[in-house]
């Protein structure tokens, strides 16, 4: 068996085996074949092989099983639409999260901020705005001298456990006089001692050096 | 006849994708029945005896699930080709790194064809599998492509991953093996 020299028609050999030819090349090829004994013999050569071929065992499989593994069709956007959802719902939760940490730690700050000056916000923000307020030592020693202050039953005393704007505005209408006795109670409660108090040798208690100035 | 192209049989694969995106499984079991023989033939080809319904199914299943990849440049065949040969692949790979695979390689004779010895009754036939048994694994490939299943050198080059030109170099050097070996 010898190879015809048209390499053309031999090509067009396995495509005549499968009926994939124009009419005009089928009827091209046919003409060639009738003349040509190598392409006849090549073209019988390919009809055994794809007999052969189709000859072979096929591999059981079961249709069924196979169209059930399909993704179904209608089903893949279903699938696809509550991933989506949850990214775009992602960001929300973060921000209710950040917004309820937001809160409970605004409302923490408060309550520390209540317990610790005893006055509202308005005081407190007041003061931090306009940095008059006293010095954390200092609050500290008023902390530890209410007590104190409220046993000395004084209009400062009373004053000072009022209420933030109540202090506000008492403090607005003191006139000249008791600014100064509030001036020298402040001093004397930033002299309030920081460590344990030292004992003198004659049993009295004295405040230690250091006063937090 | 008239029959056949209402239930789909006759459809074109474009149209049977189509019916199928819109929600009717039918045109899938007619898909799998269209294409489901050749390619398992092809994979059995390949050199793979055992679990080739696992290839061919799970070809399908990739094929079916990246269908909006599929371009349409080349038929859905080649396209599940194209699929189950890299999953051969893979499987291949997989065993190789097992050692415990056979592997196929050019010149390996070993193949679906020689298994089936016995079950061929005439001799002509015998002859031409034992002829196309003898060829490298890439010439049967190419071969099997072009002859059995009518593929252009294109689809081929696509499938196998190679060039038209190299796809028609290997199919005439198979036919010139096979010449060879009937003639022998």
């Amino acid at each position: 068996m010898t190879d015809c020299p048209n390499v053309a028609m031999r090509e067009l050999l396995p495509e005549l085996l499968h009926d994939a030819l124009s009419a005009t090349d089928r009827v091209a090829v046919e003409a060639h074949l009738a003349s040509c004994e190598d392409c006849a013999a090549e073209l019988a050569l390919l009809r055994a092989a794809q007999r052969t071929m189709a000859g072979v065992r096929v591999p059981a499989f079961d249709t069924a099983a196979i169209v059930a593994a399909l993704p179904r069709p209608g089903a893949r956007a279903l699938q696809i639409q509550p991933v989506a959802s949850q990214r775009r719902r992602s960001p929300i939760f973060f921000r209710l999260a950040a917004a309820i940490t937001f809160v409970s730690l605004g409302g923490m700050s408060l309550a520390v901020a209540r317990s610790y000056f005893g006055s509202s916000p308005v005081a407190i923000v007041d003061s931090a705005l306009t940095g008059e307020g006293p010095s954390p030592v200092a609050q500290q020693a008023a902390l530890d001298a209410a007590p104190a202050l409220a046993s000395a039953d004084t209009p400062v005393s009373s004053g000072s456990a009022a209420s933030g704007p109540s202090v506000h505005t008492a403090l607005g209408d003191l006139n000249d006089a008791e600014l100064e006795s509030l001036l020298s109670q402040l001093d004397q409660l930033e002299a309030a001692p920081l460590a344990e108090p030292e004992s003198t040798p004659g049993g009295r208690v004295v405040a230690s050096n250091g006063t937090g100035s | 006849m008239t029959a056949d192209i209402v239930s789909g049989v006759e459809a074109p694969d474009g149209e049977l994708i189509a019916r199928w995106r819109a929600g009717d499984e039918r045109a899938a079991t007619l898909l799998v029945d269209r294409h489901a023989p050749s390619v398992a033939r092809y994979v059995a080809s390949l050199g793979i005896r055992e679990g080739v319904d696992e290839v061919v199914q799970d070809a399908f299943v990739r094929a079916f699930g990246s269908l909006d990849a599929f371009r349409g440049d080349s038929s859905l065949r080649t396209w599940i080709f194209t699929i189950a040969r890299r999953l051969v692949l893979d499987r291949r790979r997989a065993r190789k790194r097992q050692r415990d695979t056979t592997e196929l390689q050019d010149g390996d004779v070993v193949t679906e064809y020689d298994a089936l010895d016995g079950m061929i009754a005439e001799e002509a036939e015998r002859k031409m599998q034992r002829a196309i048994g003898r060829l490298t694994a890439t010439q049967r490939e190419v071969f099997t492509l072009r002859v059995s299943d009518g593929l252009s050198y294109k689809e081929i080059a696509d499938v196998v991953g190679t060039t038209e030109g190299a796809a028609r170099v290997h199919y005439h050097n198979a036919l010139r093996q096979i010449k060879e070996t009937l003639n022998d």
